[in-house]
């Protein structure tokens, strides 16, 4: 019982622990010393959004109450993974990553990028998901462009199991989603079972029923003496 | 015969605790699309490689594709039956030995409870383990037998021989009304996931157990009333000893005056002391040695492999061979039921008026061989099928239906045992239990036969097998044919005399004497 305890608090302290460190993973990326000119990136493609541009390789959305990174640029910051970009992959809409040794495994790390419309990569490096997945592919010495992404559950028309909907998820990956009001493994399940309801329900009757029956059944039997 | 203010409720309850136990059992095969889906991952049909993500579509791996997981129900099945059949044996003894109103809620709520842990807890805990399936069918299956053997006996002990037939011929039904309460609970609460389905019918079992506990009156000897030798129900005042040396000392102190609700409907000049003996319950081997048990045990092991290939394997068969749809094939497997209970019914009945069982067994198992032949070579649209299927089910399961309540009743309370001893539920146990080993033999046979000879085979293998029951019924049925007409030799030389319950039932009482003095 103790151990379980022990158990529970150190896993919630080493999550936590976790959490925190990609926080300021992020932060250090924003603010990584870099040898580029960040702001005319980002001020060229960073525009027509409310932004902050916060003196950073990092555009802001702030329309919405928590902001969200949708631009970064990361142009010769020897970075060599993208993973600490996994929490903010979702809503990035441009990256630029031109001159980095990157060795990432394209297909995976970017899966979740659903929202970008410009990747800039090292020349070295093909855009995720080839050409099935951007509408032009710009390769030139210096960069790998990829512009617009393109749905993949239209592109490839994904027809998804039952009570689920293909979702885009980055490019050339997506995922089957359940639709609204299905849940569970295979999205098998839909509502929910009305439990208060039901038990208060199945109480009263079993009660009542043995109530009933007792007094106009077993009320009469004999007891024996023996 | 006197009917009681306890008898209705004795019905209704026996008949409702017997239809849920079924109703789980239907909902565990009703069920058996979803939980193959749940228990393999997904594979998507479009060129991007499996369905994503992982977690909604591919976490459970217990078996890689729907047949396997189909083959697993169906060694579930097969299990659940071999268990079922040895633990109606153990049930049948143990519901001689106890009150069986207490077995009967214990196998209730017990049921519930694997169900409960099988269909709901390892879902919500996400816990697959083939095994751990397996171990729990077995128990499911050996609590389950509980049921059958304290059901027939507390209705054997209530309705007395002359309306025993009719009264558990329509008391039949309940197999079938629970397997329609099954569905019905399945395809309402379906949606919520088939934990839900699971739910439903667990808890309705349980607090049907609780119920039982409180209303049910097991024999009418616990609200002092018994059959005298008439086969009426008479108000006694009952002493019951353990032993005889102590009858001296509580013949006053225990006297108590029975209550009875339709007190008018008894004669006073009927109400009578009895010194009754607490009854011993019979061994196993003395049971299986009782007249008629074996050969009506074996009889009905052939008639329920027969019996219950038609519920597993009709469906699939109307699939199979006559490319109807599910509902459909559904619809039409209904028939057989109703023609059951119809059948039991009327064959009860019959049974009731001759005074003998098997006088009307015979001529129903040699007109079924014609219905299997007919409907085994018959193709035809719904409505010929539906009612072919009915007809089949009329004599078949109307046969069935009999042995396994009437004649097993009759079986357990026969002359020599009928007031010294308790034997009714373990012969009833005795007769299902070996019809359950015939049922789950006929599970092996029947894929087998069909897959290598075909869907004719099988009903030829359904034709011997009702041959085979026929064959072990009919030295029970020489016997009360040579009875019958004996005394049908008697009355011609006294004039017609019309037979009355009575006077079956004195013959009966000293049937093994009589039949040598003769």
């Amino acid at each position: 019982m103790l151990f379980s305890v022990i158990i529970v608090v150190f896993t919630s302290l080493l999550n936590s622990s976790i959490v925190s460190s990609e926080d300021t993973d992020i932060d250090n990326i924003c603010y990584k010393a870099c040898n580029n000119e960040s702001k005319g990136f980002l001020e060229e493609h960073c525009t027509g959004v409310d932004l902050t541009l916060n003196n950073s390789h990092c555009c802001f959305n702030t329309s919405s109450s928590r902001p969200r990174i949708i631009g970064i640029d990361l142009r010769g910051c020897d970075i060599s993974t993208i993973k600490a970009l996994d929490e903010v992959i979702e809503s990035l809409i441009v990256i630029s990553l031109e001159d980095n040794p990157i060795k990432s495994d394209l297909n995976t790390d970017f899966n979740g990028l659903r929202n970008a419309v410009y990747l800039s990569l090292p020349p070295s490096l093909d855009c995720p998901g080839d050409n099935e997945a951007w509408e032009s592919i710009e390769k030139s010495n210096t960069s790998t462009i990829c512009h617009n992404q393109i749905d993949t559950c239209l592109h490839f028309n994904i027809s998804c199991p039952a009570n689920s909907e293909c979702k885009n998820t980055g490019p050339g990956t997506f995922e089957c989603d359940c639709l609204t009001g299905y849940h569970g493994y295979k999205c098998l399940n839909k509502g929910k079972f009305p439990a208060a309801y039901y038990g208060i329900g199945f109480a009263v009757t079993t009660v009542g029923l043995s109530t009933i029956l007792w007094i106009l059944q077993r009320r009469h039997v004999i007891k024996r003496t023996d | 015969m006197s009917v009681t203010f306890y008898h209705p409720f004795v019905f209704i309850l026996t008949f409702v605790s017997y239809a849920f136990f079924h109703a789980s059992r239907k909902t565990f095969s009703n069920v058996k699309t979803t939980i193959s889906d749940e228990w393999t991952p997904s594979f998507s049909n479009s060129t991007v490689n499996e369905t994503l993500p992982n977690q909604t579509w591919n976490k459970h791996k217990l078996f890689d594709n729907g047949k396997d997981a189909e083959l697993f129900l169906g060694v579930l099945d097969a299990t659940f039956l071999t268990s079922y059949a040895v633990g109606l044996y153990i049930s049948g003894m143990v519901g001689d030995r106890f009150d069986m109103r207490k077995i009967l809620c214990f196998g209730m709520c017990s049921t519930a409870v694997i169900v409960f842990i099988f269909g709901c807890v390892l879902e919500w805990v996400e816990f697959y383990n083939k095994y751990v399936y397996v171990l729990l069918w077995i128990i499911n299956g050996l609590l389950q037998s509980t049921g059958w053997p304290t059901v027939v006996a507390v209705m054997g002990y209530w309705f007395g021989k002359s309306s025993r037939g009719l009264v558990l011929g329509l008391w039949s039904a309940c197999a079938s009304v629970g397997n329609i309460i099954g569905s019905l609970m399945v395809s309402s609460v379906l949606d919520y996931g088939f934990d839900y389905a699971f739910l439903l019918t667990c808890s309705v079992l349980f607090g049907g157990g609780i119920v039982i506990f409180f209303g049910l009156v097991s024999t009418p000897s616990e609200v002092g009333l018994r059959y005298n030798r008439e086969g009426k129900l008479v108000k006694s005042t009952i002493i019951v000893n353990e032993t005889i040396s102590s009858n001296d000392r509580s013949v006053e102190t225990d006297e108590i005056s029975a209550p009875l609700i339709e007190e008018e409907e008894l004669n006073k000049e009927e109400e009578e002391i009895v010194i009754q003996i607490e009854p011993r319950a019979l061994s196993l081997c003395q049971a299986l040695l009782l007249p008629g048990v074996i050969l009506y045990s074996l009889a009905y092991a052939f008639l329920k492999l027969v019996n219950y290939s038609f519920f597993f394997w009709l469906p699939y068969y109307l699939s199979n061979a006559h490319h109807m749809a599910e509902s459909q094939s559904d619809a039409i497997s209904i028939w057989y039921d109703v023609g059951g209970i119809i059948g039991g019914t009327i064959a009860g009945f019959i049974s009731d008026l001759t005074g003998r069982r098997a006088v009307v067994v015979i001529p129903m198992l040699i007109l079924s061989v014609p219905a299997l032949f007919i409907y085994g070579n018959f193709t035809g649209g719904y409505t010929i099928n539906a009612v072919l299927m009915a007809v089949t089910g009329f004599f078949v399961g109307g046969v069935a239906n009999l042995i396994s309540a009437a004649i097993s009743a009759d079986l357990g309370q026969q002359g020599p045992i009928k007031d010294n001893s308790k034997a009714l539920a373990t012969v009833t146990g005795i007769v299902d239990g070996t019809g359950s080993a015939g049922a789950a033999i006929g599970q092996i046979l029947v894929p087998v036969i069909q897959k290598s000879q075909g869907w004719k085979s099988v009903f030829v293998l359904f034709m011997i097998a009702i041959a085979l029951t026929a064959l072990c019924v009919l030295p029970i049925f020489i016997n009360e044919v040579k009875d019958i007409y004996s005394k049908y030799r008697y009355s011609w030389f006294t004039g017609l005399k019309i037979e009355t319950f009575a006077d079956r039932r004195n013959i009966e009482d000293d049937s093994t004497t009589n039949r040598h003095i003769e």
